[in-house]
C-alpha cells in the first residue's frame, strides 16, 4: 500500500513539473556575450584597439600640414637655387619671393612623391599613435543589481577615458595610464521602460575610473531597468562624440 | 564567440532555473547564471574533449549560486507556483477536472513549502527540472546513490506533509 503511494506522489510530482511556474529566463546568451566582448577589450593592450578618431584626427592634421609643410620645402629649395641665381640672395625679400615662385613652379612634380612619403608616414604614425592613445571601451556596474525604489546601491566604472595629455606617435610603447586624462563630466541616468532619470554626474578619478554612490529613483517600477553613464570623448573644447557604459538593474517591489 | 552564444542560449533556461531552485531569488539566479557561463567559457581549453557539457555547466552554476546564497546569508524560501493554464499538448481538460487538477497541484507546492531545503531542492530537481540522477548529482555535489536516497527521503517527508494538511483539513 504504501510504496504504490509512493510511487503516486512521484508520478504526480513528475506530472507537476511542466506545470511549475518559474520566473522568465533570461537573455543570457545576449549578456554573457556582451560581458566577454567587454572584458576581453579591457583585458586586451591598449596596442589592439585602434580608435577611428584618433585616426581621423591625425588624417585631419597631416592635410592642414602638408602644404604647409610643401612650402617650407619648396621655399629652403628656392632659397638654394634662387639665392645662387640672385647672386647670394642677401635680400630677404628676393629670397621670400623666389621661394614663393619656387613653391608655384615645384608644386606639381614635388607633390606627389611627398604625398606619398607623408601617406606612408600616416599610416605608420596612426597606427603608432593609436597603440599610445587607445583605451578600451568603458566599462561599468552596479552593485548590488538590483533595489527598490528608494534604495541605495553603488555603481564602479573604468576606463573613463576623456583624451590624452601626450599622445606618443613615436611607436615606443608607453604607459597608457600615465597619458590618458580622466572623463569630467560622467552624466549618470537611470532608464526604464522608455523613462529616464537623471540620477547625477561624476568625475572620474586619475585612473579614469568612477564610483558613486545612487539611490534608485521613486517612480521605478519592479523589473528591468539599466543605469548607463555617458560622457563626451576628446577635449572639453573639441568631443569627438560621446560615449556611455551600461550596467543592468533589477528594482524590486 | 558566436558558437558559445549558441550553446548558451541552448542551455540558459536549465541553468538559470537550477540557480533560480538554490537561490530562491531571481535576480541572484541570473547573476549566478551569467557568471557560470562566464567561468565556463574562460576555462573551456580544460573542458575533457567528449565529456558531456551540461553537467559541467551545471556544477559552476550550483557553486555560483550557493555562493551568492552564502553571501546574502539567508535561508531560501523557494516559493514555486502551479501555472494557470493546462498544456496545450494534452486533451483539453473539463473545467471541473481542471479545477481539481489545479487545487492538486497549488496543494502539492505548498506542501513542498514546508520542506527542508535539501529536500525541496532534491525533488526540483529531480522531477521539475527532469535532470538526471548525475546531472543532479553534480549539482548537489554528492554521488548518485546519494541523490536516490535523499529523494526517496524527501518524497516520503512530502507525503507526511500532505497527509497532515489532509487531516487539518479535516
Amino acid at each position: 500500500m504504501q510504496p504504490d503511494r509512493g510511487r503516486d506522489l512521484e508520478r504526480e510530482l513528475r506530472e507537476l513539473g511542466p506545470h511549475v511556474e518559474y520566473p522568465p529566463t533570461p537573455d543570457l546568451a545576449g549578456s554573457v556575450r556582451s560581458r566577454l566582448e567587454a572584458e576581453d577589450e579591457a583585458a586586451a593592450p591598449p596596442a589592439r584597439g585602434p580608435r577611428l578618431w584618433w585616426i581621423a584626427a591625425a588624417a585631419i592634421m597631416l592635410l592642414v600640414a602638408l602644404p604647409v609643410f610643401a612650402s617650407v620645402l619648396d621655399a629652403m629649395g628656392s632659397a638654394f637655387s634662387g639665392g645662387a641665381a640672385a647672386g647670394g640672395g642677401a635680400e630677404g625679400g628676393s629670397v621670400a619671393e623666389s621661394g614663393q615662385q619656387g613653391a608655384a613652379d615645384v608644386a606639381e612634380p614635388t607633390q606627389p612623391p611627398l604625398a606619398m612619403e607623408s601617406g606612408a608616414s600616416l599610416s605608420a604614425g596612426s597606427g603608432s599613435s593609436a597603440a599610445a592613445c587607445a583605451s578600451p571601451e568603458p566599462i561599468l556596474e552596479a552593485r548590488p543589481a538590483r533595489g527598490a525604489s528608494g534604495d541605495e546601491f553603488s555603481i564602479r566604472g573604468r576606463y573613463f577615458v576623456a583624451g590624452f595629455s601626450v599622445c606618443d606617435d613615436t611607436g615606443t610603447e608607453s604607459d597608457p595610464s600615465a597619458q590618458t586624462v580622466p572623463a569630467r563630466d560622467v552624466r549618470v541616468e537611470f532608464l526604464q521602460g522608455g523613462r529616464t532619470w537623471e540620477l547625477g554626474s561624476v568625475k572620474a578619478d586619475k585612473g579614469s575610473r568612477i564610483a558613486t554612490q545612487l539611490e534608485v529613483p521613486a517612480g521605478a517600477r519592479p523589473g528591468r531597468a539599466t543605469v548607463r553613464a555617458t560622457y563626451g570623448q576628446g577635449p572639453p573644447e573639441a568631443p569627438y562624440g560621446r560615449t556611455s557604459a551600461e550596467a543592468r538593474f533589477s528594482v524590486l517591489e | 564567440m558566436a558558437a558559445y552564444e549558441d550553446l548558451v542560449r541552448g542551455h540558459q533556461a536549465v541553468a538559470f532555473r537550477t540557480a533560480f531552485t538554490i537561490t530562491g531569488e531571481a535576480a541572484e539566479a541570473e547573476d549566478a547564471a551569467q557568471e557560470a557561463f562566464v567561468k565556463v567559457y574562460r576555462t573551456l581549453d580544460r573542458f575533457r574533449s567528449g565529456a558531456p557539457f551540461r553537467p559541467w555547466l551545471l556544477t559552476v552554476v550550483a557553486n555560483e549560486a550557493r555562493n551568492r546564497r552564502r553571501a546574502a546569508g539567508r535561508r531560501v524560501g523557494l516559493t514555486l507556483r502551479a501555472a494557470e493554464h493546462e498544456s496545450q499538448t494534452l486533451a483539453p481538460l473539463s473545467p471541473e477536472t481542471a479545477v481539481v487538477a489545479q487545487e492538486r497541484r497549488t496543494e502539492l507546492l505548498g506542501a513542498m513549502e514546508g520542506l527542508r531545503e535539501e529536500d525541496r531542492e532534491v525533488i526540483s530537481l529531480r522531477y521539475f527540472l527532469e535532470l538526471s540522477e548525475a546531472e543532479a548529482a553534480s549539482v548537489m555535489g554528492c554521488a548518485r546513490g546519494t541523490v536516490k536516497s535523499r529523494l526517496s527521503r524527501a518524497v516520503g517527508r512530502l507525503r507526511e506533509k500532505m497527509m497532515e494538511a489532509q487531516d487539518a483539513a479535516g
